[in-house]
């Protein structure tokens, strides 16, 4: 949207007072800090991983270029394809789980409920909590030797012996993916709410009238209108969950057997543990392509709905 | 959902039953599964050592509740230290976000300049670079411009992800702000700046109390940088303080450690529970037309 | 000037520390600065007596001594950024594939090595191998954290134990028969940065595996004798406790302590951990009395262990490196170190020779046979130096996931052994030390 509907300013100004009123210098003004602060401490820095990644640096040595060497060497080691083969099953993985449970609570949130308030910030708890201590709470509940549910599961006949939670590697990765969909789940359910909350009451009525149901409203006219909030959530939520680090460090470090690795856990475990900056820095990097084209579809969609 | 019959619809032989069935019910499951984890950090932390490792107790009661772990927290961690560390560093850091991103959201929004979409899309696109990418390369730069090893070094890190996040959702919010109201100023004489000023930026307040919210806990959350960036102990913030003096290599600390999770959780969620409502509303416009 | 030492860790230090300083240089150390990293000693006094050292120091030249303890991954991590920007600390504690790495990072100290080396009878092997770098000293080693097994006396002995099973067939016979009692063995097959490397390493080893031949380059790890003992570990593995796969570091201590495990391998913290819980918990009691440690059983191709080792870090990058020689000095000053091996209950041992004869052993009949283990040390890489590769090996847990792949069936025991093998000459051709 723009101002150039109102006639031109009578008037003539002069100093600051027209620079404060001049449409491209405002802009570039109030864009500059941003501007400024992601060049040096956002592109800056990824340029020099991206240096990293094409050299054989150590946090010793700084090492001589390899050209693609690290990248190769990466598609022909079996940890680093496992690795892939989980980033992409866990975030599946959550982040249908946490569209699924997001829109059902939201749903629900959006009822006429007593305790309102306390609800939706119970609900905001998994959010809130950061990430490393909220995972330390799970690696309770699913701990070989404690484990809360299994002591349930057990005692109340369910079962002989808790299922091994993190001991298994396909239930391993199972757990960590739980956990991501439970931290997440509220950022998506209180952002589908406002979305549900700025869909005009008429159109259910009117819909209604046709003799529309429960459930046909919800398909046709709801989830048309929840599309492009959905779609926003959906869309950090997979970027996020891609790069997500915390969770999968906090209960598995990546184990049994490299299960639950994600290409966040194994960059660390490569940089840093093993110094290996330019392995570390590859590892990285190959996150992006995923991330790109998610970015170049979010924008497409953004472009083509906002009228300029 | 609207509670009123259309004509032809059959009113529902139980209504109450319904309710329960679709509402109440799918909610306490829901409600168990959210916030059923910190139920067990609140027993695991109010149950003494005695009773937390003997493997035959029941992990769904304490049967002697003691206050032990939070006293250990307090006396034997610089928890009260960590806390006004966090707080310290979340708050700059939100407000820094904010005094950054606002002004450049509402630019990408209303004003025109040559390159402002490229500006926008390349702001957007810092977002996607990943935390655990930059961090080696971070350090070298925060020791080059001699911060490394300070809480300040956050301060000055943090935004680099909060902004970019803000001036997305500003910029979007801003375009549903119809401009009328800062036309009209600008005829009677107010320049832009001070349109965005006066109008604007009081109008997006929903706006920019979500955005503020979210940026507080993306901060209040980080643990990478807050990990890799301060090592003294005096200036930890809580994730990291709770990490690393209640874990030593061989054992954890639960009782502390669940103690630390509650306290550095629960009294956020009751600040938060005072602004959900607007934290809803300012999210839908900023996301919708994002 | 001190800072982050509580009054309460100062007070609690036990010793009085005389320090033999010399008088000379010690007017060029007033008001120069020195900051050391450490992690967390497990027995909390040693913690206090280092402090204390540094305060004394401290007094004693004028210098300011800055103490930052961070914990475990965390230690490194910041190790790490100081390697990688010359800046930030003068000292820190480091493990033993460090000297190796940052080697054209670290100072050379050769000449504090040899005079402390004379002062204690001489350097055992395993310090000379973990921090000398092309025959100069580059690290000081503190000393090593020796894994004991750890087992329950009462149950052994229920299922027809009454020692320690010797020899590796024992071993896997009377794992049978605990699991039979329903109180099983575990070990741990997890990617616990600690007890992985001290229960897995010893195995390969006493079957005769080896992960390079002596060069330190040509990968070794495909043999008949790697065959063995992976196949020893998964006959042995069906008679585990549930959940060794997933076992990190404090697994198996807790395992153990809750009465779920009969025998695990890990360092004194346990008994120790018993110990100081056993007056208010009767559950800590039990373990405490009737707990004991046992030696490593011998194998085809002997007796081995593998413990971590901690070494002092001297970063070559130092403004204060006559700062660093001083405290060093005093930290293996003879009114100093054994007091604080004493201090701390065989958990961490120097590694001297001439500790034989001094009394640094505790005085629990418990904790005598960590004299013993601290002879059986052979560090990671063996047949060849801790080099890069080793490490890294390491920190890929990729020895424990051959054990774990073929004792949970995912790969045949071959399958797994060529599986490492090729991750191990991936690893070789990136490091090209």
């Amino acid at each position: 949207m723009s101002a150039t509907t109102i006639p031109a300013t009578p008037r003539r100004r002069r100093g600051l007072g027209h620079w404060l009123d001049h449409e491209q210098a405002l802009g570039y003004l109030l864009v500059a800090p941003v501007v400024v602060l992601l060049l040096g401490l956002v592109a800056y820095p990824f340029f020099v991983a991206i240096g990293y990644a094409l050299t054989d640096r150590t946090l010793a040595d700084p090492g001589e270029f390899v050209w693609f060497d690290n990248f190769i060497d990466l598609f022909d080691n079996q940890i680093y394809r496992q690795t892939l083969r989980n980033t992409f099953v866990f975030t599946a993985g959550s982040v249908t789980m946490r569209l699924v449970f997001g829109v059902g609570l939201a749903l629900l949130l959006n009822e006429r409920l007593p305790m309102r308030r306390f609800v939706r910030s119970a609900v905001l708890l998994p959010w809130i909590v950061p990430t490393v201590l909220g995972t330390m709470a799970w690696l309770w509940l699913f701990n070989p030797n404690f484990s809360v549910i299994n002591w349930a599961l057990v005692h109340s006949g369910l079962a002989k012996e808790g299922p091994n939670w993190l001991t298994d590697p396909d239930l391993a990765l199972f757990c960590v993916t739980l956990v991501n969909a439970w931290r997440g789940t509220p950022f998506m359910a209180i952002t589908v709410l406002a979305g549900l909350q700025a869909i005009p009451i008429e159109l259910y009525d009117a819909s209604a009238i046709d003799g529309a149901g429960k459930l046909q409203r919800f398909r046709f006219v709801t989830l048309p209108l929840l599309m492009p909030v959905l779609l926003t959530a959906l869309v950090l939520s997979i970027i996020w969950t891609f790069s997500d680090f915390g969770i999968v460090y906090g209960l598995t470090k990546g184990g049994p057997m490299n299960a639950t690795h994600v290409l966040a856990t194994l960059s660390y475990q490569q940089g840093l543990a093993a110094g290996n900056i330019g392995e570390g820095a590859a590892i990285s990097l190959t996150m992006l392509p995923v991330l790109l084209i998610l970015i170049i579809w979010q924008l497409r969609r953004i472009r083509r709905s906002t009228v300029i | 959902m609207s509670d009123r019959l259309a004509p032809g619809e059959i009113r529902s032989a139980h209504p109450r039953l319904e309710r329960w069935l679709f509402v109440y019910l799918p909610l306490a499951f829901a409600l168990f599964f959210l916030v059923g984890p910190f139920y067990w950090m609140a027993i695991t932390a109010l149950k003494p050592d005695g009773e937390l490792y003997d493997g035959a107790s029941n992990p769904l009661y304490v049967v002697t509740p003691s206050l032990e772990h939070f006293r250990y927290l307090f006396a034997h961690t610089e928890f009260v230290t960590w806390t006004t560390n966090t707080m310290m560093v979340a708050t700059l850091s939100t407000i820094i976000a904010l005094v950054m991103g606002v002004p450049a959201g509402y630019a990408l929004a209303r004003l025109k300049f040559r390159g402002s979409e490229f500006i926008g899309t390349a702001i957007f696109v810092t977002y996607l670079v990943p935390s655990s990418l930059l961090f080696i390369p971070m350090v070298e730069v925060m020791a080059q411009i001699h911060l490394d090893d300070s809480i300040w070094a956050l301060v000055v890190v943090y935004p680099t992800f909060l902004v970019p996040f803000v001036t997305w959702l500003m910029s979007g919010y801003f375009r549903t702000i119809p401009t009328e109201l800062e036309d009209c100023a600008r005829i009677d004489g107010m320049t832009r700046f001070g349109a965005m000023l006066k109008i604007a930026i009081p109008l997006a307040r929903p706006g920019i109390l979500s955005a503020g919210i979210f940026a507080f806990t993306l901060s209040w959350n980080e643990f990478i940088y807050a990990l890799t960036l301060v090592t003294a102990s005096s200036e930890r913030t809580i994730p990291v303080g709770v990490i690393v003096q209640l874990t030593r290599a061989d054992f954890y600390f639960w009782g502390p450690l669940m103690a630390g999770a509650l306290l550095g959780s629960v009294p956020v969620a009751i600040v938060y529970s005072f602004f959900v409502d607007q934290y809803a509303s300012g999210l839908t416009a900023g996301a919708v037309k994002g | 000037m001190i800072q982050n030492i509580s009054r309460r860790s100062l007070l609690a230090a036990t010793a009085a520390v005389p320090l033999a300083t010399p008088a000379i240089a010690q007017n060029a150390l007033k008001g120069t600065k020195l900051t050391i990293l450490v992690g967390q000693f497990y027995v909390p006094e040693n913690n206090a007596q280092l402090d204390k050292l540094a305060v004394d120091v401290a007094k004693d030249t004028g210098m300011e001594i800055r103490v930052e303890r961070l914990a475990g991954d965390e230690l490194g991590v910041k190790t790490a950024a100081v390697i990688a920007t010359g800046r930030g600390a003068d000292l820190s504690i480091g493990v033993e594939f460090d000297t190796y790495l940052y080697a054209s990072k670290l100072a050379d100290v050769t000449d504090l090595a040899e005079t402390v080396g004379k002062q204690y009878g001489g350097w055992l092997d395993v310090a000379k191998q973990a921090c000398m770098v092309g025959g100069r000293w580059k690290s000081l080693c503190i000393g090593q954290a020796p894994a004991a097994w750890n087992y329950r006396v009462d149950q052994f002995a229920a299922a027809g134990y009454q020692k320690f099973p010797d020899t590796f067939d024992e071993l896997l016979k009377a794992a049978k028969a605990l699991h039979a009692k329903g109180t099983p063995i575990g070990m741990t097959l997890g990617h616990a940065s600690g007890d992985a490397r001290s229960t897995n390493y010893p195995v390969l080893w006493a079957f005769g595996g080896k992960e390079f031949e002596k060069d330190g380059k040509t990968v070794a790890l495909n043999s008949p004798q790697t065959l063995q003992a992976v196949e020893w570990y998964k006959e042995i593995y069906q008679y585990f406790v549930q959940g060794t796969t997933a076992w990190l570091d404090p697994d198996n201590n807790q395992a153990f302590l809750s009465g779920k495990c009969s025998a695990t391998v890990n360092v004194n913290t346990i008994y120790l951990a018993s110990r100081a819980a056993a007056p208010t918990n009767p559950a800590m009691k039990n373990i405490m009395e009737n707990m004991d440690h046992g030696n490593w059983p011998r194998g085809p191709a002997g007796r081995f262990a593998s413990y971590n080792i901690n070494t002092w870090l001297p970063f070559a990058s130092s403004t204060n490196r006559a700062g660093q020689l001083h405290f060093l000095k005093a930290w293996f000053d003879q009114g100093f170190l054994p007091n604080w091996t004493k201090t701390g209950q065989s958990y961490f041992i120097p590694t001297f020779a001439g500790f034989d004869n001094l009394d640094v052993w505790p005085d629990d009949p418990k904790l005598k046979i960590f004299r013993e283990l601290n002879k059986l040390n052979r560090l990671e890489g063996y047949a060849g130096p801790p080099t890069p590769a080793a490490a890294e090996a390491v920190s890929k847990y990729i020895l424990v996931d051959m054990f774990a792949k073929a004792c949970t069936g995912q790969l045949k025991p071959k399958e797994a052994v060529e599986w490492a093998t090729k991750e191990y000459e991936q690893i070789a051709k990136k490091r090209r030390a």
